[in-house]
């Protein structure tokens, strides 16, 4: 009885003081953060990345629950000197419920570079794939710099077959007079979902190197088109890409350890 | 079932019959439920919850049960400063699943997305001698409750909801 009183009074103080967001449903398409339109207002953010002549890119993917080592990770990568710009390589969500997508931006706003996000299947499924528009907007897009396009394509071909485009991503890197990097949820090479059609994306001349998350562990493929894979976020992983004029420079950093690989 | 939990509740016990109106706490944009309430600390509620979903409103099937051990008596009004619910949540849409669709590689691809649990904290207060309440409700489903307990000591807020319900018994 006495465990109860005391759970009355904490959740009176909960209730009044705390006042967790209103919220309708969990199967319906609304936030209760108001945050829109992420990709479009950072990539406005985003500088001359090559002005120092070497671009750094922050990478995570697949946080999933793991709010907590999500946070740990931001706050590494926001002490991490001259980050151009970050890429949240998606499934931040288990089921793309509205609450997990809120939970995710109370997070997401915390990083202090530019930020770009790809959808992940988790992200697309219910009412995922109108919630990744409404909070970040465009799901297929790109920009460039002086010597670098950067493409960000929707990859959740199962789950959001209406916005998946290989097509759209093809025309973008043969329209390309730069060299191309290709930021994705599920890689070109998954072949589970793709088999081997996309191999002649992948073989393209612009394509420099393709990163994606997905599979959850970090891995490498150093020979032919580079192809960078994303561990999760559990156990605060994350990679710095630093891209340099005789190669990439990876970090792979993993509970304040890391492990340096270079690309040349 | 669900009319057999009702009937059996209202079988073996003598309460009242009542209806509510609520917003919220995971129950739906707005809610219209019947309630059963029985040795005046228990109370059962099944209705339908409508949700906005692109351009389409969408419903969802409600079903709980709640617990008010406390009933204090400040005349004219009264407050029950803590009842504990457990709630259900379906989804009629097609949007979720129960079991992964066969697009997807196997039938458990992913964790089924139409059916969820909830953890309901609420207190109510209303006009000793009336039938009317209110319920000021807090929610967390299963989903949020495993994050909640693998995310401690962070802030979680977002997988709390809360909401709001006027009751009115007969």
């Amino acid at each position: 009885m006495h465990l109860l009183r005391t759970a009355s009074v904490g959740f009176l103080i909960i209730f009044l003081l705390g006042c967790p967001p209103f919220r309708d449903s969990p199967f319906s398409d609304r936030l209760a953060r108001s945050e829109r339109d992420l990709n479009g207002s950072n990539l406005i953010r985003i500088a001359n990345v090559e002005s120092d002549g070497v671009v750094r890119i922050a990478l995570f993917a697949d946080s999933h629950g793991n709010y907590k080592d999500l946070d740990r990770a931001i706050k590494e990568i926001n002490s991490t000197s001259g980050v151009d710009f970050v890429v949240n390589l998606g499934d931040f969500t288990n089921s793309g419920y509205n609450f997990e997508y809120d939970q995710f931006l109370a997070a997401y706003k915390n990083l202090a570079f530019p930020a770009l996000s790809v959808i992940g299947n988790h992200d697309a499924i219910g009412a995922g794939s109108k919630l990744f528009g409404k909070a970040f907007g465009a799901t297929n897009f790109y920009f460039e710099s002086n010597n670098w396009r950067y493409i960000f394509w929707h990859s959740a071909n199962l789950e959001d077959p209406k916005n998946f485009s290989p097509e759209w991503l093809e025309q973008t890197i043969n329209a390309s007079l730069k060299n191309v990097i290709i930021f994705s949820h599920v890689a070109l090479w998954d072949g589970e979902r793709f088999g081997n059609a996309y191999q002649t994306i992948l073989d393209h001349a612009n394509v420099q190197l393709a990163v994606s998350g997905h599979q959850h562990v970090f891995w490498l493929r150093e020979t032919g088109t580079r192809l960078l894979q994303v561990p999760r976020t559990e156990k605060v992983q994350w990679v710095l890409l630093e891209i340099k004029a005789d190669g990439f420079y990876i970090t792979y950093n993993k509970s304040g350890e890391t492990k340096k690989v270079v690309f040349k | 079932m669900i009319a057999a939990i009702l009937f059996l509740f209202g079988s073996f016990a003598h309460g009242n019959w009542g209806v509510s109106v609520s917003t919220g706490a995971f129950q739906g944009r707005t809610s219209a439920s019947a309630i059963y309430e029985f040795s005046g600390a228990h109370d059962v509620e099944f209705g339908l919850g409508q949700y906005p979903f692109g351009d389409q409103t969408r419903w969802q099937v409600n079903l709980g049960y709640r617990y008010s051990p406390f009933h204090l008596d400040w005349s004219p009004f009264a407050w029950r400063p803590l009842a504990i619910g457990l709630f259900t949540f379906y989804a009629l849409d097609d949007d979720y699943f129960l079991v992964s669709p066969g697009k997807y590689p196997s039938r458990d691809y992913y964790e089924e997305t139409k059916l969820r649990v909830g953890i309901e904290l609420a207190t109510a207060i209303y006009p000793a001698r009336r039938h009317f309440r209110v319920l000021f409700k807090m929610v967390m489903i299963d989903t949020g409750v495993v994050a909640f307990v693998n995310n401690r000591d962070d802030n979680v807020e977002y997988l709390l909801a809360t909401g709001i319900s006027f009751q009115y018994l007969f």
